[in-house]
């Protein structure tokens, strides 16, 4: 449960464009000096799509990402492609999450994405979606950037996956 | 692997340098909507497909042009393009 304050933080974050944007601008983040680009080589209704998502989603039944670090989580946890999303939770301290908690597919559309596979506007689903909290500083950027954010790529990777959509919260 | 990302905070998303993304202007903790809407939301993955083909300059953000802070004001579809 989030305190007041950061809650409250959360809340003007969420709802207050002028507030998000001033921080966005000043906002220190992991930079990099060149684009990792890699063509999408299949058309679309033949593509394998995958979901990685940094809002905080998780299995209802699986373990919560910790907040009581105030640096964050840099662990991920795994979603079946082809659970309901009713089955879905949010972990997340740093957004507003409430409309999320009503309906996950406002931050994380595996309903949908399994109605696009039905009805051949994509090729079909990876088998495991991946969900990270996106609330991470030092000192877990280095197990982020070195362990966890590769694990997933090396699975999707082993999937057979030719297009990854990436969400946060 | 290619990938797309839907950024509601394209400041940050131009710093981090991904390959491609689309904007929608909705508030933090909604890429996809409000709730409830299934056709906004599957609209929005729609163009994130069809962006992720089409995009050709590493970089590139897309202004989906969809947005607002209420499912009341989020009223406007825009269309796939070839659809």
């Amino acid at each position: 449960m989030p305190t007041f304050l950061t809650d409250l933080v959360a809340r003007l974050f969420t709802w207050n464009r002028t507030v998000l944007s001033f921080w966005a601008r000043r906002a220190r983040v992991v930079t990099f000096t060149d684009v990792p680009w890699v063509p999408l080589e299949r058309p679309a209704r033949e593509c394998i799509v995958a979901m990685v998502t940094t809002a905080g989603v998780h299995l209802s039944s699986d373990k919560p990402f910790d907040m009581s670090d105030r640096a964050g989580d840099p662990s991920f946890r795994e979603i079946p492609s082809d659970v309901s999303g009713s089955g879905l939770m949010v972990t997340h301290d740093y957004y507003d999450h409430r409309d999320a908690d009503r309906d996950i597919n406002v931050v994380f559309p595996i309903d949908r994405l399994r109605e696009m596979a039905k009805d051949g506007e994509i090729g079909g689903l990876a088998p495991v979606f991946h969900s990270f909290m996106g609330h991470i500083e030092e000192p877990h950027l280095p197990e982020l950037r070195e362990r966890t954010s590769v694990e997933v790529a090396r699975r999707l990777a082993g999937e057979g996956v030719d297009l990854v959509l990436l969400s946060g919260g | 692997m290619p990938t797309i990302s839907v950024t509601m905070v394209p400041e940050i998303t131009r710093k981090v340098r991904v390959p491609r993304a689309v904007y929608v202007s909705f508030p933090l903790g909604h890429p996809f909507g409000f709730p409830g809407q299934a056709f906004l939301q599957r609209r929005i993955l729609s163009h994130m497909i069809y962006h992720a083909g089409a995009i050709e300059e590493p970089g590139t953000i897309v202004d989906l042009g969809v947005g607002g802070t209420s499912a009341a004001e989020c009223a406007v579809c825009p269309p796939v393009p070839g659809e």
